[in-house]
């Protein structure tokens, strides 16, 4: 097809891309921000999914085993919509708009509906191939939070240690930003 | 400021995968029927070129190796891989290429995207079940990485030898297998 990059140049450009993200920031990543978007509106539906949470590492808690685990850190980032992963990935269709308009590959109005190599098997009707790309969304994107991420040790690790620190502040009478929330923190780490 | 790299660099990758032709589910299908292995050459390059300057970055102390996370591995890898690669072929869309396929006004990535939405809501109700279960039980301990990296709290599985002469290994031997493939067919 016409305005495609050869494997060599689009090679390239991928692995600089890669490399780019995990230099400047951290490295690509989509699946999550599918969580993130359902986040936002079911927050907005909702009066009690997320709440403010001090003692949580991220600030936020919520009431989703999901949204809450790693410290709250996804219920952070659905409180706060204007964060680097939610924004790299709406950046990413803009990207792709811009690609089209600027001499890259142009599908027709057929291939908008369903690629050249389905129509010529499944004919040119959209139905079908819509409900099969929706059915297929959803087996693949549930598959890609299955094997996206459970629990990141190194993580917890350190914020454990932010706590024991904080913790033995407070025991010894010391100015310690959470005396308050003292028996809160001795229960995140398990001290209760 | 980084609200900024967000944009700059998401846009990048939208404009590439759409310039290499990978929002164009049609490459993907005859890719993974292997028909058409242009693009299979272009990831597997791109793979090869940025885990080789990734480690080497590393191992010169050029990227700050915060920036990175082990995975854990359980087995609901496997499992989510096995569902990923069924529907993968099928819809011709991962989630980085559904949302480039937004930008090239592709009305089947919008029902793709809509089923992932779905999909997503699924997971977040159904995780509190899954937890606990054997398909979130760790492999090999979990945190693993082959040979060292610079953070010291992964375990390696082979110690002894510096993170960057295995990822170059895997490098070259990606680098040729992209360069002996054979393209597109005229």
């Amino acid at each position: 097809m016409t305005g495609q990059w050869n494997w060599f140049t689009g090679g390239i450009a991928l692995g600089v891309v890669f490399l780019l993200a995990v230099f400047l920031v951290k490295p690509i990543g989509v699946s999550t921000q599918f969580v993130i978007f359902d986040g936002i509106v079911w927050n907005a539906l909702s009066d009690n999914l997320i709440t403010k949470r001090p003692s949580a590492k991220s600030g936020y808690a919520s009431t989703n085993a999901y949204l809450n685990k790693s410290g709250g850190k996804y219920s952070k980032n659905v409180m706060n919509p204007i964060n680097y992963s939610f924004i790299f990935v709406l950046s990413m269709v803009l990207g792709a708009f811009l690609s089209a308009k600027t001499g890259g590959p142009q599908p027709t109005a057929s291939d908008r509906i369903a690629p050249a190599v389905w129509r010529s098997r499944f004919g040119e009707g959209g139905t079908k191939r819509y409900v099969v790309s929706f059915t297929g969304g959803v087996v693949l994107l549930f598959g890609a939070r299955l094997a996206g991420g459970v629990h990141e040790r190194a993580y917890d690790e350190r914020h454990h240690a932010d706590l024991n620190q904080r913790l033995s502040l407070c025991n010894r009478g010391l100015p310690c930003r959470d005396t308050a929330r003292y028996p809160d923190i001795r229960a995140e780490i398990g001290e209760v | 400021m980084e609200i900024l790299l967000a944009v700059i660099v998401g846009a990048a990758f939208g404009f590439i995968l759409q310039r290499i032709g990978a929002s164009n589910p049609h490459n993907i299908i005859n890719m993974l029927r292997l028909t058409d292995l242009h693009l299979m050459k272009a990831i597997l390059f791109g793979i090869s070129i940025a885990s080789a300057l990734l480690f080497v970055g590393l191992a010169l102390g050029a990227i700050n190796p915060s920036h990175l996370d082990v995975k854990t591995s359980y087995w609901g890898v496997l499992a989510g891989g096995i569902f990923m690669g069924l529907a993968w072929p099928l819809t011709g869309y991962c989630p980085s290429t559904g949302m480039a396929a937004l930008g090239d006004g592709r009305k089947d990535a919008l029902f793709f995207v809509l089923g992932g939405l779905v999909a997503a809501y699924l997971y977040m109700l159904a995780y509190g079940q899954l937890q606990g279960s054997a398909l979130l039980a760790k492999i090999l301990g979990g945190n693993v990485t082959l040979a060292l990296t610079p953070d010291s709290s992964y375990p390696a599985l082979i110690s002894g030898i510096p993170g960057f002469i295995p990822a170059l290994v895997v490098a070259i031997v990606l680098g040729v297998v992209a360069w002996k493939l054979p393209g597109r067919r005229a």
